[in-house]
């Protein structure tokens, strides 16, 4: 499979997010300098624009609620909605909290963390409600794929807010310890925390019932689904975690070991979204790609000795993986669809 | 490897002037970027300086260890301030005057993105000269500040006199032997007292000397008298039926000069004492004398000196407790021309205190593993810090280690080469029984 073509910068900014937006033409990178750097995916050779938001760092970043726009947390308060040719407006401004949790839905909504609060935008950027009485600073949030609800992590387990335009009492899920990371699988059946404590926590929201998943080698710093919904994704181990959840039900803690180990720790994985298969980035840089078929394979992207990577994004459709490291090197794959499908199916 | 940044921990009760030696910290021309991460938005941030608002959101492990207590928000904001290109060179944490300042530690023992980048320097406890006696007689916060610290700046002294700062001051020592302990006026420490500390650093913890109090004294008091021939030394019943004491010359008539002699005469106490029958004479010199104070309602004792000069009397009890009194040849009172009380540690029962154990030769080390494993589960909500340097049966170097509450990190330190094999450990805590530890490490010994 030589199948891609990869473009790579350097920059003086350690990445702090990478995402593309929903209508997968542009891809942003986000940096310790404060700048978020765009690349036009359908350029033959892209080359980075710079808006330059704060002079710290960049916090997170998310695509915007609509197509060409970035939402970008600076660590002056303020959030940003970055559109991708024509620069960032300020959407809000925190007066006490650090915008560090960024969340939206093409439905129109977007969620800002602001300490223990979380501010819900509607598209044109107007407050349409606070969320509060959370019992420690938001940890995690993340829209169900309906755009109905909105799950939120926090110290002892997660709140589930019904985005009715009630934004009555939030369903509680209850665990002892520090909850982060938050995802929904794809069917809004269960919802899964990365926690402090270097395990996943998930929840079934049809049963009731919730269940530890793990421990791994390291805390978790990225969680994600298979295209499928089959599989529960995680890093924090040496090679990348999986849980099945294909027959509906809680999955035992031991996870599978997708794939053949390294001597280095799977720092962020990053599922495909069309295709079953993930792409996983290692703390000493290299990169690689796992097939989720019955019998995996790993197709390794990068090799080089490095810093760990810092984050990873596919394309909407699949077909371009972008990611960075703390050194500020950025890089952008584009597949050929073909040779992608034949490593997802192991062929 | 990146370099880590090292993290100073400011405590202190409210007032005790924390605020004022952060401003000390970051107006001083030391050229170093200083993120400060404190409970509540100051005006003090300067220039190339960030001031980051904490809500010091503490949250229990799920390892159902009641004392395994972190603070999640400093891992987030750490993780923040990791993200920035322009790293800082120091962090400084200060907390709010009621917190405990063991979540703080425990961070940085528990979170490996934490450990991996930052390095805990050391936690500083401010201590109101003039307030913090009433502070640590009703607080289990004060007492744990005093108890996690690596330094004690004593602020304010200029407020109290000397004495009440030496009473202050015993009475920390006795709480934390660990620590360095500095008198301050206006929180004015110089920075080296108070930035790299290394008081979680295991390569530091190998001069591991801990200041413990001196020995309690065999004597409760020191008086000076100018002498000069015979004196009589007037007793009446008091709480004990004879009472030990000495006499011996002294070149000034100070408490100063007093503690030196204390020094000097200290270790007669333990050498067989003489009896003296009341009416006796009691000459200075090397022998400890007993005084028999029973059978009658007064009991005179004479003092005689060959030379004139100034002559310290050292008492196992107070002279008031036997409504004593000195009258010189023709039946005057005489005057003391200084006096002091030793010891007064027991005024306070501080159930906090530190609790130091020595022992010679090699430590097995799976039964040392058992050993302290138990005890941290048994105990572990009680220790505060504890410290270690430990000569282990088979191994050529000495072990190290360093702990707070139940979490601990140790590693291999220097060979032993020639140096004799002997154990030294620390345990900051509370309501620590020593005999028992001593009891324990000594089980541990190597057959």
């Amino acid at each position: 499979m030589n199948g891609f073509r990869l473009d790579h910068w350097v920059v003086d900014a350690p990445l702090t997010g990478v995402c593309v937006e929903r209508g997968g033409r542009y891809a942003a990178f986000a940096g310790g300098d404060g700048c978020v750097r765009i690349a036009d995916l359908r350029e033959r050779e892209p080359s980075l624009s710079a808006w330059s938001l704060t002079r710290g760092a960049v916090l997170a970043l998310a695509p915007d609620c609509r197509e060409r726009g970035f939402l970008c947390g600076a660590d002056d308060g303020a959030v940003y909605r970055v559109h991708a040719t024509d620069g960032p407006g300020e959407l809000v401004r925190l007066a006490r909290y650090w915008p560090d949790r960024l969340a939206s839905h093409p439905c129109g909504l977007s969620a800002v963390s602001d300490g223990v609060r979380v501010r819900l935008l509607d598209a044109g950027g107007r407050e349409v409600a606070e969320l509060g009485g959370h019992p420690s600073t938001v940890a995690g949030l993340a829209f169900d794929s309906s755009g109905r609800r909105l799950a939120v992590s926090h110290y002892n387990g997660a709140s589930l807010w019904s985005l009715n335009g009630q934004h009555s009492a939030p369903q509680r899920l209850h665990h002892r310890g520090s909850h982060l990371d938050l995802s929904w699988s794809r069917d809004e059946r269960f919802v899964v925390t990365a926690t402090q404590e270097k395990t996943l926590h998930a929840w079934d929201l049809v049963s009731g019932q919730d269940a530890s998943l793990g421990p791994c080698i390291n805390k978790v710093k990225s969680i994600g689904w298979s295209a499928d919904g089959t599989w529960l994704l995680a890093s924090g181990a040496d090679t990348v975690s999986g849980w099945p959840f294909s027959d509906g039900r809680l999955p035992s803690p031991a996870p599978r070991m997708l794939g053949r180990y390294s001597e280095h720790l799977v720092a962020r994985v990053c599922a495909n979204p069309r295709l079953a298969l993930a792409a996983a980035g290692y703390n000493d840089g290299g990169l690689e790609l796992v097939s989720l078929a019955p019998r995996p394979r790993r197709r390794s992207l990068a090799a080089r000795p490095g810093s760990p990577v810092a984050d990873l994004a596919w394309s909407p459709e699949g077909n371009c993986l972008l990611g960075g490291d703390s050194d500020g090197r950025l890089f952008a794959y584009r597949f050929d669809t073909d040779s992608l499908a034949r490593l997802a199916r192991a062929d | 490897m990146a370099q880590t940044i090292p993290v100073t921990v400011l405590t202190g009760f409210l007032g005790s002037g924390k605020t004022t030696l952060l401003n000390r910290i970051l107006t001083e021309n030391h050229g170093q970027r200083i993120a400060v991460i404190e409970n509540e938005f100051g005006e003090i941030g300067v220039d190339q300086d960030l001031v980051i608002n904490a809500d010091e959101e503490v949250f229990e492990m799920n390892n159902g260890c009641i004392c395994c207590t972190v603070r999640g928000d400093l891992i987030r904001i750490l993780g923040n301030l990791m993200k920035r290109r322009d790293k800082f060179d120091r962090i400084l944490v200060e907390t709010t005057g009621l917190a405990d300042p063991g979540p703080v530690a425990q961070t940085f023992f528990v979170d490996d993105d934490t450990r991996e980048s930052f390095d805990l320097d050391g936690v500083i406890t401010m201590v109101d000269a003039k307030h913090a006696e009433l502070h640590l007689d009703d607080s289990d916060e004060a007492m744990a500040q005093i108890a996690f610290a690596d330094v004690l700046l004593i602020n304010k002294i200029d407020l109290v006199d000397a004495e009440a700062v030496d009473t202050l001051e015993r009475r920390l020592r006795s709480m934390n032997a660990m620590a360095r302990i500095e008198r301050v006026r206006m929180a004015d420490a110089p920075m080296e007292q108070v930035l790299d500390v290394g008081g979680f650093d295991l390569r530091r913890a190998l001069d591991l000397k801990p200041g413990f109090l001196e020995p309690e004294y065999p004597f409760e008091w020191g008086g000076v008298l100018q002498l000069d021939g015979k004196a009589t030394f007037r007793l009446r019943n008091g709480p004990d039926p004879a009472m030990s004491a000495v006499l011996e010359p002294i070149c000034a008539a100070t408490p100063e000069a007093l503690k030196e002699t204390a020094e000097r005469v200290f270790t007669r106490f333990s050498a067989p004492a003489e009896m003296l029958q009341p009416g006796a004479t009691f000459p200075p010199g090397e022998t400890v004398r007993t005084l028999a104070l029973t059978g009658a309602d007064r009991y005179d004792f004479t003092l005689a000196v060959d030379r004139p000069g100034l002559y310290a009397l050292f008492t196992e009890h107070l002279p008031e407790e036997f409504d004593a009194g000195f009258f010189d040849a023709a039946g005057a009172k005489m005057d003391l021309a200084a006096e002091h009380v030793f010891n007064p540690e027991h005024e306070h029962d501080d159930t906090v205190r530190s609790v130091a154990l020595e022992l010679d030769g090699a430590l097995d080390g799976s039964a040392l593993n058992a050993w302290l494993s138990r005890l941290l589960q048994t105990q572990g909500p009680d220790i505060f810090r504890m410290k270690g340097i430990l000569a282990i049966e088979g191994e050529d170097r000495q072990f190290v280690f360093q702990g707070v509450h139940m979490l601990f990190d140790g590693q291999p330190g220097d060979p032993w080469g020639d140096r004799r094999r002997s154990s030294r450990l620390v345990f900051i805590g509370r309501d620590l029984d020593e005999v028992e530890l001593e009891r324990g490490l000594r089980a541990c010994l190597a057959a």
